[in-house]
């Protein structure tokens, strides 16, 4: 039979082996330089993708004014993706919301799920809406130049692109991301709920 | 060294141990407490900066370590109820030595709790002040001493009861 403080004098005596400070700061630097390299790269894929519009802008006679506001929208979306990316990027690497209390962490969490579902949402369609009239704008300068069978298929994969991404890879996308947010809050939620009883 | 790494390293030698006793005593393996007790301190490092002194520091530490705990058996895929304490009792190392035994044991008797009482009293044994436990939590020190009592008293049965087998 042992009483409490005879378990608590085992617990003290037990070897203990954490990692070295050397081994944290291994991994540390090994992120930085992930993170780095990931944001680096998404950098690259933009500056790339706007360059080749950029030079299909200046080298390629449009036969409608409609054509050139319809890069100009283009590139405005990949820009306001990127910045996107980049403000998310910062505020998960800033991790700030991770020391607070139990419960205002949980109370984070949920304003953070309905931020990433306003994101998704609301900032998507707004998106979809630019790139969509972006397409359209696009159609004219084909009018011209395709045939009608060519022209026709042209809008059809258009629309039919906007229509999968939107009741598809959206959907799936989003309903990941709130069952992912949905089990942190969830586990906090009861861990809250044990420490008040 | 710089202050911030001459800082982080005092914060280092200071609470891994019981971090790790910690993370420990929260999954039940060793290899999983220091993954954890790693990214805890990662997320020190980047945050360190930040922190004004809000709470004591270690305070904020445990409370990083405890949110990183949750946030892993998510990602893990493990459910933190009764399967986590089948994950422990069968990870749990082959001890060498009675008293490597004893305490491989302890281990099996704290996987036999609640996730909050884990929590608690692996701090209550490492000695961590009741009143940077009750802030750790989020609950009142009068609220936190009666709880402590009542995991004590578990504890001390469970592990009775296995020693008695």
């Amino acid at each position: 039979m042992k009483d409490f403080e005879e378990i608590k004098r085992l617990w003290q005596v037990q070897p203990t082996e954490p990692l070295s400070i050397d081994d944290v700061f291994t991994r540390i630097n090994e992120e930085k330089r992930g993170y780095a390299r990931k944001l680096l790269k998404q950098t690259i894929v933009v500056a790339i993708a706007l360059f080749i519009i950029f030079m299909v802008w200046l080298t390629t006679t449009f036969v409608t004014w409609t054509s050139h506001l319809a890069v100009l929208i283009v590139m405005c979306c990949l820009i306001y993706y990127f910045s996107i990316q980049l403000e998310d990027y910062l505020k998960i690497k800033k991790n700030a919301f991770i020391f607070k209390k139990p419960d205002e962490y949980i109370a984070y969490l949920k304003e953070y799920k309905k931020s990433r579902f306003r994101l998704n949402t609301q900032s998507y369609q707004v998106y979809v809406v630019f790139i969509g009239i972006a397409l359209a704008l696009f159609a004219f300068e084909m009018y011209y130049i395709l045939p009608l069978f060519l022209l026709i298929l042209y809008i059809a994969m258009c629309i039919g692109w906007i229509l999968l991404c939107q009741l598809v890879f959206m959907k799936q996308f989003n309903r990941r991301e709130e069952q992912r947010l949905e089990e942190i809050i969830t586990d906090l939620e009861r861990l809250s709920r044990q420490f008040l009883q | 060294m710089d202050t911030k790494e001459t800082r982080f390293k005092e914060l280092f030698d200071k609470n891994s141990k019981i971090i790790y006793h910690l993370c420990y005593g929260y999954t039940g393996d060793s290899d999983s407490a220091n993954d954890l007790m790693q990214e805890t301190f990662i997320k020190v490092w980047q945050n360190l900066d930040g922190f004004r002194n809000q709470s004591q520091i270690s305070t904020w530490i445990y409370r990083i370590a405890i949110n990183t705990c949750l946030s892993y058996l998510r990602v893990e895929k493990r459910k933190v109820t009764d399967e986590i304490s089948d994950f422990i009792i069968e990870n749990t190392v082959e001890p060498q030595s009675e008293k490597e035994e004893q305490i491989a044991l302890l281990y099996k008797c704290i996987a036999q709790l609640e996730e909050n009482e884990r929590i608690i009293i692996t701090l209550v044994l490492d000695e961590v002040p009741y009143p940077e436990i009750a802030e750790i939590s989020g609950i009142s020190e009068g609220n936190l001493r009666v709880k402590i009592h009542r995991i004590k008293h578990k504890l001390t049965d469970i592990y009775n009861r296995y020693e008695r087998l």
